[in-house]
């Protein structure tokens, strides 16, 4: 019994990293329908400054953090006014994904050249990822449990901006229909980089948080990036909860699967639910058919 | 000049030019009616104004500053409020958000006040305002519609064929309250294919047709028959 | 001794094709002979510069990836991010079997070929389904899931160490590799640009073309679109596993870990960088991306900023890739060249009527055609009835208009007929054949020919090639037949370009035969619409406001040619129209919608005083 419940908890954790980068997916996707390829990377590429700074160069943990975030919104910010602006009014999608490929190997260049091949030293404070506790045969991870507060913490921040913020209605608004949102005085622009920098900066947390885990070697994130798509797709790529459901789905199916199956299979998974989610349901399990979506 | 004056304007979509130079000229406060059958370009000629398309020739001014090619948000600001054809409710949202985003961008307080006044007159609103606008009827959609540009306060006031879809009972009765819905200095161009309900609230019109201005008069002049219209609508004879 | 084809005070009774001097297909073209040589080239010089020989087999190798990947990408343009596994599919089985089951190039090429392309067929399951984002990703997931499961498939691929490929023979005659290989290598490019090529120029790639720039007007050409795009994968992916056989002999080892994800960005990188559009970016690209390693080991460190940087930089700015940059300097020199002499082609007057040439007097018939019975059609978009419950009958032949005012439905009316729009019910009868419950291609294949009210032509395609596509649903020719341009597929290609130059004589297009559709103004592009839908050979012709955005003038003397063409053909018009004055011209009866009901059927006069009518349009 307790042997379902670790196995449960493992499929969880690895879970919250799909959640995550499926909700930075479909935030993209929500408000400008586009599909960010350079995520993985760009997440990974936080998690390498953070870790670098707080690892090798003795920066404390926290600032470490705060300055990789700050400089991923302000590459972000970057990155969207010179090539993804520009491109948006022509109105084809087409260009911006290739863009995103470019941008995509650019900085997995730019990764590679800066920290090398080698798997890098990550820092955790206080080394708590050592730190197991056991309840009863259970066996908790001190880390896990920071990584699953972290999750929390952050889909309420989302969740909130979202939600609460005039920000996030406006966001809403211009995901459902552009055209009567410009006409509510809503710019295009603001819009767009806000999504785009929120988006970066749930991919960094997601990088830096998962470093531990999955440790600091050069595309660390690609797989993650992946299974975060995969989780989009449950989702219905329309719905941000639907990504998040998809994500903790996804971890929980992957991590009974390796348990059970054989690991060609194992390995497969990913690619054969979304065969599956396309053929039966291509809208996602979470949304209805007709797009009256919750967000 | 508050009114809103267009000159020679010229629009098209790509290589197809579907407005081929026309003059509007809407008076500080004036009520004026376009009217057409559809394809004319009514709508074109909203929507260039709004923002949303820009002139490819012409002027547009409102105010006394020109507005032709202006950002849509930018003329939101200025009080150019569009009440789009169709509705254009956000489906998803519940009706009380979307009236939050009339208000975007602007204080709080312009907010409660708008809320209060549109509750008062369309309180199926409030009653429902935590429902998923989608599931609103038609009718409903457009007191929604409309309760935006009401928050919105609105200098310039242009509406989009408010009868479309709807059924022709509950369109008298949104005509017969638009006088109450807005003030009375509000500048209004009203797009609209239904003649007879145009014309009782309108004191000018224009008749466009294939892109192109073929009438103008004073509402009065045909208010008791608007069927004379027909060739202007239709360019055929009777 | 004037030719007197050039002569054109002189009755003539050349065809359309002849004046407009329409090149026929040929067997061989320039291009051809220009790869030829090229090809050639290398091949003689493969033994002197023997230290540059795997840079070389390796930009050969991507040539032909490339080569692949435009069948997919360039042309059906699904933007696959997983190409490379079927490289990987091909590597592998090279190395199997030519260790475990000893055969050589004889074996391998087919098998690799032969499973890459049912891979394709399923991998390309998804393209039906998703819309292209979709696909990119998931064929990205496809990319980098299939080399983990390479990795864990010990007994094909060894795992992470991989599997050592045996030797290079053909038919039991033993190669060394170096020059020899490259040879080889080379003659397999040649294939392989040769049926790519072929599908270019046949109508295969029209198709995939044509799908690629409009799905709606291609599926109402009568174009098999679902099929087309998993067929495009399964070629693509043939294609691209010929050169997965080569890297393997090439590397003498298969690794998995080589044939992922960043591959796959690289293939794709490559294409864009080059051209995707043509064969010579396929190598354009290969030459970029294998070339520019070695001018130092700095480059080798820095690929990646390159080629981001070179991508990110070409769609901004040059979104056709080397070879667009290079063809738009062409364009640019030969316009200051001919600045001065008339650009256009010579007077094309027409000596004979087009109507009565070799090419079209046999499409003419006696037989009235296109009687449409609709019986109760509805359409309903979330709680609105867009159409509800509109019935009438047609007589074959006739001339119908379908008015009303803004929504009334007609559109929406249009498409629940031809199928383009979910979720319609109704009977729908053409020539007593039903039709209601068969997808958009098989209506179109009944006999249906459509117009659209936003034309939906199709981008990168000259004016010709819209009136081949609408032709090229009766071509015989099998696609084997066509990648390998058997004589009777030239044969019925030439006979194509002779009856579509005779079309667009007939609707004043000829001159313009050569044009790429985005470059025509708005009156000549209608006209293009017109004869994609004519060059079917519909039985009944649907136009959806044919005269929109147009002068009255020239909108009439387009109704006039259709209609002639119609009663060429003895078929049937319904045409949707606010042009109240030109519908009342052209018909025998109108039918009037309001809110998705009829509220008239009659004659023009009974309808234009119709006071129901009027009160709809006018709203009273």
């Amino acid at each position: 019994m307790v042997d379902y419940i670790q196995i449960a908890w493992q499929g969880l954790v690895s879970g919250f990293a799909y959640a995550l980068i499926g909700l930075a997916l479909v935030m993209v996707y929500k408000t400008a329908r586009i599909l960010n390829f350079a995520a993985g990377t760009m997440a990974g590429i936080s998690g390498f400054l953070a870790h670098w700074w707080a690892a090798e160069q003795d920066m404390p943990f926290g600032v470490a953090i705060l300055f990789a975030m700050i400089m991923t919104g302000a590459g972000t910010y970057v990155v969207e006014r010179l090539t993804v602006r520009p491109l948006v009014k022509l109105g084809d999608f087409l260009p911006i994904v290739i863009m995103t490929l470019g941008v995509e190997e650019f900085l997995a260049n730019v990764s590679l050249l800066w920290w090398g091949g080698t798997a890098r030293r990550y820092r955790v404070p206080g080394d708590i990822d050592r730190i197991n506790w056991l309840i009863g045969d259970f066996r908790l991870n001190a880390w896990h449990l920071v990584v699953a507060i972290t999750t929390f913490v952050t889909l309420s921040i989302v969740g909130y901006i979202i939600n609460q913020t005039e920000l996030g209605l406006g966001m809403k608004a211009f995901a459902e229909d552009q055209d009567a949102a410009k006409l509510m005085g809503i710019k295009e622009s603001t819009v767009s980089i806000w999504t785009w920098v929120l988006s970066a900066l749930v991919g960094g947390v997601t990088g830096i948080v998962f470093a531990p885990v999955l440790f600091l070697q050069q595309d660390y994130m690609n797989i993650i990036f992946i299974k975060g798509f995969v989780a989009a797709i449950l989702g219905g790529f329309l719905s941000l909860s639907g990504g998040v459901a998809g994500g903790l789905l996804l971890g929980e199916l992957e991590a009974f699967t390796i348990k059970w199956a054989p690991r060609e299979f194992a390995a497969a998974l990913p690619v054969v639910i979304v065969f599956i989610v396309l053929l039966i349901r291509p809208h996602g399990l979470f949304t209805r058919e007709k797009g009256h979506e919750r967000v | 000049m508050s009114g809103l004056s267009i000159k020679d304007l010229k629009v098209g979509y790509g290589r197809n030019e579907v407005i081929h130079g026309v003059d509007i000229d809407v008076n500080a406060g004036e009520k004026v009616a376009l009217l057409g059958a559809n394809g004319a370009g009514k709508s074109t000629v909203l929507k260039t104004i709004s923002g949303l398309l820009t002139p490819t020739e012409g002027t547009i001014t409102f105010d006394g500053d020109e507005i032709g090619g202006t950002n849509p948000s930018a003329l939101v600001d200025m009080g150019v409020i569009q009440v789009p054809e169709g509705r254009r409710v956000f489906p998803g949202l519940n009706v009380e958000d979307n009236l939050k985003v009339a208000n975007y961008g602007k204080s709080p307080d312009l907010l409660e006040e708008g809320l209060e006044t549109v509750y008062k007159k369309f309180p199926i609103l409030q009653e429902r305002r935590k429902q998923a606008a989608g599931l609103l009827s038609g009718g409903q959609q457009q007191m929604l519609s409309l309760s935006r540009a009401i928050i919105a306060k609105p200098k310039l006031l242009l509406i989009d064929e408010m009868s479309l879809g709807l059924a022709p009972l509950l369109v008298k009765e949104f005509y017969e309250q638009l006088g109450d819905l807005f003030s009375e200095d509000v500048t209004l161009l009203l797009v609209e294919q239904n003649a007879g309900l145009a014309l009782k609230y309108c004191s000018r019109f224009y008749v466009l047709r294939n892109g192109e201005l073929v009438l103008q008069s004073d509402s009065a002049d045909y208010i008791d028959d608007p069927t004379a219209l027909q060739s202007a609508y239709l360019g055929v004879d009777a | 001794m004037s030719d007197p084809i050039y002569e054109y005070d002189e009755i003539s009774t050349t065809t359309a094709l002849e004046r407009a001097k329409i090149p026929l297909p040929k067997f061989l073209k320039k291009n051809h002979y220009f790869g030829f040589l090229g090809i050639l080239l290398v091949y003689l010089l493969a033994g002197t510069y023997s230290e540059y020989s795997q840079t070389i087999m390796n930009t050969i190798i991507f040539a032909i990836i490339g080569a692949s990947l435009i069948v997919v990408f360039g042309m059906a343009g699904q933007l696959t991010l997983g190409h490379t596994i079927f490289v990987a599919a091909g590597v592998f089985l090279s190395a199997n079997i030519t260790t475990v089951w000893t055969r050589g190039l004889e074996t391998e090429l087919p098998i690799a070929f032969g499973v890459a392309f049912l891979l394709g067929l399923l991998v390309g399951f998804p393209s039906l389904r998703v819309n292209e984002l979709y696909l990119a990703l998931a064929t990205f997931a496809v990319a980098f899931v299939g080399v983990q499961v390479l990795f864990e498939w010990k007994q094909f691929s060894g795992g992470g160490s991989g599997k050592p490929v045996g030797k290079l023979e053909l038919f039991g005659y033993e190669f060394s590799r170096g020059p020899t290989l490259v040879r080889i290598a080379l003659v397999l490019m040649l294939i392989t640009f040769w049926v790519v090529g072929n599908y270019q120029d046949g109508r295969t790639g029209r198709s995939w073309n044509a799908l690629r720039t409009s799905e709606t007007a291609a599926r109402a050409a009568g174009l098999p679109v679902a099929w087309l795009k998993i067929l495009c994968f399964g070629i693509g992916g043939g294609l691209a596993a010929i050169g997965g056989v080569l890297y393997a002999h090439t590397l003498r080892f298969a690794i998995p870990e080589n044939y992922g994800v960043s591959l796959s960005i690289i293939v794709v990188l490559a294409l864009i960088i080059g051209g995707k559009h043509r064969l010579m970016g396929a190598v354009l690209g290969a030459v970029f991306v294998k070339w520019l390693p070695e001018l130092s080991r700095d480059v080798q460190e820095y690929e990646g900023l390159i080629y981001g940087g070179t991508l990110i930089i070409l769609t901004l700015i040059a979104p056709d890739g080397l070879v667009g940059m290079f063809e738009w300097l062409g364009e640019r020199i030969k316009n200051l060249k001919n600045d001065s002499e008339d650009r256009k082609t010579p007077s094309v007057v027409k000596e004979t009527a087009p109507l009565e040439s070799q090419y079209l007097a046999p499409l003419a018939s006696s037989e009235a055609k296109g009687s449409l019975i609709v019986r109760d059609a509805a359409v309903a978009f979330g709680g609105v009835k867009a159409v509800d419950g509109v019935s009438f009958e047609i007589p074959a032949g006739g001339v119908t208009g379908l008015i009303g005012s803004n929504g009334a439905g007609k559109t929406t009316l249009f498409n629940a007929i031809t199928g383009h729009v979910k979720g319609a019910t109704g009977q729908f009868i053409l020539d007593g054949e039903e039709i209601s419950q068969k997808p958009i291609h098989n209506r179109a294949l009944s006999g249906l020919g459509r117009t659209f009210q936003n034309l939906n032509l199709h981008d990168d395609l000259n004016v010709l090639e819209h009136a081949l596509l609408g032709l090229d649903r009766n071509m015989k020719y099998g696609r084997i037949a066509e990648s390998f341009r058997m004589p009777w597929v030239l044969r019925e290609e030439k006979n194509a370009h002779y009856v579509a130059a005779e079309l667009l004589d007939h609707m004043d297009l000829l001159e313009y035969w050569g044009e790429k559709v985005e470059d025509l103004p708005y009156g000549l592009q209608k006209r293009v619409d017109v004869v994609r839908a004519l060059a079917t050979n519909p039985s009944i012709l649907l136009l959806d406001e044919p005269a929109a955005g147009l002068p009255t003038a020239e909108a009439l003397e387009m109704m006039e040619k259709v209609q002639e063409y119609a009663n060429h053909i003895s078929a049937g018009v319904l045409i949707i129209e606010h042009n109240v004055e030109l519908v009342a011209g052209v018909s025998d009866r109108i039918i009037v919608l309001d809110a998705g009901k009829t509220i008239a059927d009659g004659t023009p006069e009974e309808v234009t005083r119709n006071e129901q009518v009027i009160a709809a349009y006018l709203g009273t």
